[in-house]
């Protein structure tokens, strides 16, 4: 949240927020706050955790497996002018991540568009692909270089990452990397974690909390009782098994006093 | 088969039980979540078992309460005041308070005199229900009556489907609706059901609730 008021220029809340309106409401109808309150909070976290995260919200899986993984920067909304010539504008990023991974380390810069309602536009990711590489001579390219898509309606999936990779290279000519996930595979991501230190395991937490007031929660749907109950296949003669009266035998050597 | 044999198969079936119940009260606790998810602006405030007292503390002994009072689940009411409701121990006209209360066994039957429900008095469990019902607790006059004990203990929830309870002291009016938890088997049928409650009582009450 804090970066969505020192680092965004220009951010602002939806106009159906008027005087008197809970901050509760404010912070829910913000898709800043939520990429805010999200990625802040992921910085906190050890590199190896944060590329593990990442990695199992984003399809297609496009991390490798490593343990030595630093997260060098992130920063939020920041402004890329020097494609403006190209563009006609400057194009503003919601979150671009900076890490080093690997031994020897290898650079990997993560552009991150974040959606809470709204669609993922194949051209916005082009755009952001070409202002980052005009925004960066070459001595100073990454490594590697990953569109990551965050959120939006509908999901897309694996398939439609590649249709909109694919239309970016038709309508732009560039080839670029994209990945794409849900919040709710954040959501999942961060079920599947194996935590040890408390540190990240209060931060994680704490973004499972900011991801549950906008709603992203988990939930089990009751229709699945009905199978569990089937495997489990409990046996009605074992309430009369267990009654002190019937089975005084067996219960013996507790005490029975009725 | 021996009583060992059968004790052994029996325990088995015990933890195959409180593993179902588990999963069971997972969903519960999900559908409670997403029902309150679907009113604007509401904190929880306070759970109460039904039958019995909540599970004892860790300074009480529970061998000298009843075993039920170790199973509150069986049925429980859960309240959330709106968050702009500061102080529970005043109420104000127009605020409300939202129940869910779950019924996990319809069949559950308190013999009175305290003494601990026995199971074998219950009705059959196939022919009994899991039900969760929805309440408004809609305030028409200020009190300094605290939400739970001045008015939730006080009052009685209406027994019909859309029926209102209208009370002048406290000065407040109930309506509510009941619905088989067999029919919320995923994530639209709760919110149907949520909003089916959010019409109806908004009907009842003449005003609408959000």
């Amino acid at each position: 949240m804090l970066n969505a008021i020192t680092h965004g220029k220009g951010r602002h809340f939806q106009s159906d927020i008027s005087a008197g309106d809970s901050l509760r409401k404010a912070f829910l109808r913000s898709e800043d706050m939520l990429t805010a309150t999200i990625f802040e909070r992921l910085a906190y976290l050890s590199g190896p955790v944060v590329w593990q995260i990442l990695g199992l919200t984003f399809r297609p899986r496009f991390l490798p497996s490593l343990k030595i993984v630093q997260l060098e920067e992130i920063e939020f909304w920041p402004t890329w002018s020097e494609a403006r010539g190209r563009l006609g504008k400057s194009v503003i990023p919601d979150v671009v991540l900076r890490l080093s991974a690997g031994d020897p380390p290898r650079s990997l810069v993560l552009i991150v568009e974040c959606k809470l309602d709204g669609s993922q536009d194949p051209n916005q990711w082009a755009e952001e692909w070409i202002a980052h590489a005009d925004e960066y001579p070459s001595s100073q390219r990454p490594d590697e270089v990953w569109l990551l898509a965050l959120g939006g309606r509908p999901p897309l999936f694996e398939g439609a990452v590649a249709r909109f990779v694919a239309e970016i290279h038709r309508n732009r000519g560039v080839e670029i990397q994209a990945a794409a996930g849900d919040w709710t595979d954040l959501l999942r991501a961060l079920d599947n974690l194996d935590l040890s230190a408390i540190t990240d395991r209060r931060i994680v937490l704490d973004i499972r909390q900011a991801l549950d007031l906008f709603g992203y929660r988990t939930f089990s749907p009751m229709s699945e009782l009905g199978r569990l109950a089937a495997d489990y296949a409990i046996a009605d003669a074992s309430i009369g098994s267990l009654r002190w009266h019937e089975r005084p035998k067996a219960l013996g050597s507790l005490p029975i006093d009725r | 088969m021996s009583d060992e044999l059968d004790l052994g198969i029996a325990l088995a079936d015990v933890r195959k039980a409180y593993r179902l119940l588990w999963c069971y009260q997972k969903r519960v606790f999900d559908i409670l979540r997403l029902i309150v998810s679907e009113f604007d602006d509401r904190r929880f405030y306070y759970w109460r078992s039904a039958h019995t007292d909540p599970p004892a503390g860790s300074g009480s002994d529970p061998t000298e309460r009843w075993t039920w009072d170790m199973l509150p689940m069986v049925e429980a009411s859960y309240l959330y005041l709106q968050r702009g409701v500061f102080d529970p121990n005043s109420t104000q006209p127009g605020q409300w308070m939202l129940e869910v209360k779950v019924t996990s066994d319809t069949g559950f039957k308190d013999p009175g005199q305290g003494r601990d429900p026995d199971p074998e008095d219950f009705a059959a469990a196939p022919q009994s229900n899991s039900s969760i019902s929805i309440y408004a607790w809609y305030c028409t006059g200020a009190t300094t009556l605290n939400w739970f004990y001045g008015v939730w203990k006080r009052l009685v929830r209406p027994e019909i489907d859309g029926e209102l309870v209208e009370s002048a002291a406290p000065p407040f009016r109930v309506v509510g609706k009941t619905f088989d938890i067999a029919t919320l088997i995923d994530k639209d049928a709760v919110r149907a059901a949520a909003s089916e409650f959010k019409t109806m009582a908004s009907k009842a009450l003449g005003v609408a609730l959000v």
